[in-house]
């Protein structure tokens, strides 16, 4: 690149420095308003396109920080994770030191609460979509996260997918919430988890089950 | 023909500088020390040409980091303009062509614009003023300089730059 001819600067040179600096000065002095609306026109034309390079940089820079910091927090759970499996494996071991059985989470299976059908029923027992195809039995206790909530009194032959459970005193009460568990002793277990509601309206009960779950039902 | 293509280079060279100033300066962490790419466009700019276009490129570049930072519409502006004006004028006193001269040019110029603009400005005073002229303007035009630096040997065929004398 040539550099310019090496001389001090002309008169007309020294002209337009003058008007620069006259303007200059002028837009120094110039009201806000009138500053606002010659920055407002500035941004809107020739920087636009520059400001909208940077902006969109900026966002890909935090895009990308925080899938590093989602990527943090994945490693964070996969080392818990591993954590969790750990203390599996030492649970069992100090189980089996005491001569306890698995736990019950190891041998359920989950069914759904069906209407009850019947007013007033529902305070006492719950039909549950649990039957004899399952393993369940009679006198299976049923179980909740909270504990023992009843125990199965009939289980239907027609219907080897129902079964009665009569409820334990302290839960036929209306708004009643609860995941039932029912748990069959023995090899063979059941567990039933489903949200269920019993609600009092103007003195008369209304049963529902509150089927925001699939039915779930497995066995182990 | 040969000066058309530098013009062309000379532009090309520019507007990476522009560009350079709103993609990689973001990215560059602190803003107040980060390197001004629009000025060091107006510097290889100004070392090339005569001193009213000197004049009149601060100017605009000027107005266009008043448009960014509109604490003193007008500062910026106004010491563009004269520092625009200097550099085009110094060529005639020192070897505008050589690197260090050029990285010379950069880091006194840098630190000369800020003080004009807080000058001007008014809008700075007490250990803020004394904080920013003795530590982060000088900072700001350390960075220019080695940024500028780096221009220059990326494009030293492209600005006619001799890295010996």
């Amino acid at each position: 690149m040539q550099i310019a001819p090496e001389h001090f600067a002309s008169r007309r040179d020294t002209i337009a420095f003058a008007l620069c600096i006259l303007m200059s000065i002028g837009a120094r002095l110039a009201p806000t308003n009138v500053q606002d609306k010659v920055v407002e026109a500035t941004r809107d034309t020739v920087l636009a396109p520059f400001l909208a390079m940077q902006h969109w940089i900026e966002n890909e820079r935090d895009v990308h920080l925080q899938a590093v910091e989602w990527m943090a927090v994945a490693d964070s759970a996969q080392v818990q994770g591993l954590e969790v499996l750990t203390l599996k494996q030492e649970n069992e071991y100090l189980r089996s030191l005491l001569g306890l059985s698995a736990r019950i989470s190891t041998a359920h299976v989950a069914a759904e609460v069906l209407r009850s059908g019947q007013t007033g029923e529902e305070f006492s027992s719950l039909l549950l979509a649990a039957g004899s195809n399952q393993g369940i039995e009679e006198n299976d206790p049923v179980v909740a996260l909270g504990g023992l909530v009843g125990h199965i009194v009939h289980v239907h032959a027609a219907t080897p997918i129902w079964s009665r459970c009569r409820l334990e005193p302290g839960y036929s009460r209306p708004e009643l919430e609860l995941n039932w568990v029912v748990s069959i002793p023995g090899e063979s277990r059941l567990e039933l988890w489903w949200p269920w509601q019993i609600r009092s309206r103007a003195g008369r009960a209304t049963t529902q089950s509150n089927q925001q779950f699939p039915s779930l039902l497995y066995r182990t | 023909m040969r000066f058309v293509r530098e013009h062309w280079r000379l532009g090309a060279v520019l507007l990476l500088l522009l560009v350079l100033q709103f993609i990689l300066r973001p990215l560059l962490g602190d803003a107040r020390i980060a390197p001004d790419f629009l000025f060091l466009a107006l510097m290889v700019f100004a070392v090339r040409a005569r001193p009213g276009q000197g004049a009149v490129a601060g100017f605009l570049v000027g107005l266009l980091t008043d448009a960014l930072f509109p604490a003193a519409f007008g500062a910026g502006a106004l010491a563009h303009t004269a520092v625009g004006y200097f550099a085009a004028w110094g060529k005639a006193v020192f070897f505008a062509d050589n690197l260090f001269v050029n990285a010379a040019f950069f880091f006194l110029g840098s630190w000369i614009r800020d003080f004009l603009v807080l000058l001007f400005g008014q809008h700075m005073s007490g250990t803020a003023l004394y904080w920013q002229l003795g530590y982060l303007s000088l900072l700001k035009a350390l960075t220019t300089a080695v940024a500028g630096i780096v221009i220059l040997l990326i494009f030293r065929r492209w600005l006619d730059i001799r890295i010996r004398q």
